[in-house]
């Protein structure tokens, strides 16, 4: 895989049908998944990074590329992902600070759980004060690492290391649970 | 793994939308280095989609991705394509127009809005096609006969020993030795097309290509590749029928196409008609020459049946 890496790494090289093709089965997934968490929706992510490829494509003889193929396409994926929420928020009329929440300290027990299996909200319930809360204030009110450090009055770099600290509990909670929800999850889809 | 990475915070990070391109990359790069570390992930994953109703595990098809994206591809190299094809002919007509406005040695024999007949003070006489064009240079009847052409023209040469009737179109160069023939060099065509109906020209260009065509040979110069190309295998006809009766006109072309071609009943070979067919296959000229003459054109085992009752013409 490195090797294939580095042939695609591209510095003003001729770059072919055959690289081209390449280079997409390499990266278009883990874009397409990265486009995913960014603006999540399954087709606007796919459409986003599709765009991203045909102009890097089109656009190939009239640029000069002093980085790796990988990281202009991860940049390209990133940057068009946000311009495509601020335009869906502008046509929305909705801004990230207009979400809905005004979620005390006190509040989070009250999220829980009704929403959520029993061994989950089990689960949740274990984590530390913070770690729930941040946590929480991600998942269920799906509140950018930004305004949660703001409201909580933390650092962004708490806020990250408080949301890892949560994946890491929950996920050797509910290491045998999951899968079997997995399953389930699915089939509602 | 990187080791400068929490890799719980980062996966948690990534799925939270909050990853930035690089932690993006570091967090792939980590998935691909062990299949456990891949493993670790999707559980992560799982376990942050049974959280809240945002997030949906799910997986693309790259094959079908990619059938369309070459789509868009070709889509967009069309559009582009058709954008330069735009520019191109503004960039002409502009050119056109700084031409026509520049005193030049060349005078203009014909301007390219219209088809048009011309008679040239020697003789010659130049059928000059739609948007196309016909100069001749300064001197021209006195010290050379050359002419310019853009587009299509047909020349009826009146032969001068002394003075050569030239035409010079882009890199090729024809020169009559008694002779009419067609020449056609279309903007933004690669390719330079001569016809000769009587006679024969000599063409050449600046490249020391030379070749003699004679009547009813075409042949073809393409410019790209600097050649001239011979096409001795199809012959030219020219009919020109002038209150001619339909009967001598079927002989004639009966015999050019060596075809079997029945008046029904013959007598509509008395039937007279005006008409001109230039380098027109068998099946085309007959069913204009149906249509003109309000006959039934068709073909019954490799015979070729004009039927009508009466002259309509």
């Amino acid at each position: 895989m490195l090797c294939m890496e580095e042939n695609i790494n591209m510095r003003q090289e001729v770059i072919d049908t055959a690289t081209f093709e390449e280079m997409f089965e390499l990266y278009y997934p883990a874009l397409v998944k990265y486009a995913y968490t960014i603006v999540l929706h399954e087709s606007d992510a796919e459409d986003l990074v599709q765009s991203v490829f045909t102009s890097f494509w089109a656009g190939k003889g009239n640029i000069k590329i002093h980085t790796s193929a990988k990281a202009l396409l991860y940049r390209a994926v990133y940057h068009r992902s946000l311009n495509h929420l601020k335009k869906k928020k502008a046509t929305t009329g909705r801004t990230i600070s207009e979400w809905p929440l005004d979620l005390g300290a006190e509040d989070t027990d009250h999220l829980e759980l009704h929403d959520l299996d029993s061994r989950i909200g089990d689960a949740i319930k274990k984590l530390p004060d913070q770690c729930k809360k941040v946590f929480l204030l991600s998942r269920i009110n799906e509140l950018k690492y930004k305004e949660i450090a703001s409201k909580m009055g933390i650092s962004i770099k708490t806020v990250e290391n408080q949301m890892g600290k949560a994946l890491q509990v929950l996920r050797r909670e509910l290491k045998d649970y999951l899968h079997l929800l997995f399953i389930l999850i699915n089939s509602l889809f | 793994m990187n080791e400068d990475y929490n890799m719980d915070a980062l996966i948690a990070k990534y799925l939270a939308g909050e990853a930035s391109p690089e932690d993006a990359m570091a967090l792939d790069e980590w998935r691909m280095n062990h299949p456990l570390n891949e493993q670790y992930f999707r559980s992560a994953e799982k376990t942050f989609a049974s959280v809240g109703n945002n997030y949906r595990i799910w997986q693309a098809d790259t094959k079908v991705a990619l059938v369309q994206t070459e789509a868009m591809l070709r889509q967009q190299r069309m559009r582009i394509m058709w954008w330069l094809v735009g520019i191109s002919c503004a960039l002409l007509i502009l050119f056109g127009i700084w031409r026509s406005t520049e005193s030049s040695i060349e005078k203009p024999v014909h301007p390219s809005e219209y088809a048009q007949n011309l008679d040239l003070e020697d003789g010659t006489k130049i059928e000059v096609g739609k948007l196309s064009q016909v100069q001749k240079k300064d001197g021209f009847g006195t010290t050379n006969r050359t002419v310019t052409l853009q587009g299509r023209a047909t020349f009826e040469v009146e032969h001068n020993e002394e003075i050569p009737f030239i035409v010079e179109t882009g890199p090729l160069t024809i020169e009559d030795i008694g002779t009419v023939f067609t020449v056609e060099n279309q903007p933004g065509s690669d390719t330079i097309f001569v016809i000769v109906t009587e006679g024969i020209v000599r063409l050449y260009d600046e490249a020391g290509n030379e070749l003699e065509v004679r009547a009813g040979e075409k042949a073809w110069y393409i410019k790209s590749l600097k050649t001239i190309v011979a096409d001795a295998t199809t012959k030219v006809f020219k009919f020109d029928f002038r209150d001619t009766k339909l009967q001598e006109a079927i002989d004639l072309i009966s015999k050019a196409y060596d075809a079997e071609i029945i008046l029904k009943p013959t007598s509509l070979g008395e039937c007279r008609f005006t008409t001109r067919f230039y380098d027109e296959d068998l099946s085309t000229m007959l069913e204009i020459i149906a249509e003109t003459m309000g006959l039934r054109y068709r073909v019954d085992n490799d015979k070729h049946i004009l039927q009508g009752n009466h002259c309509q013409q």
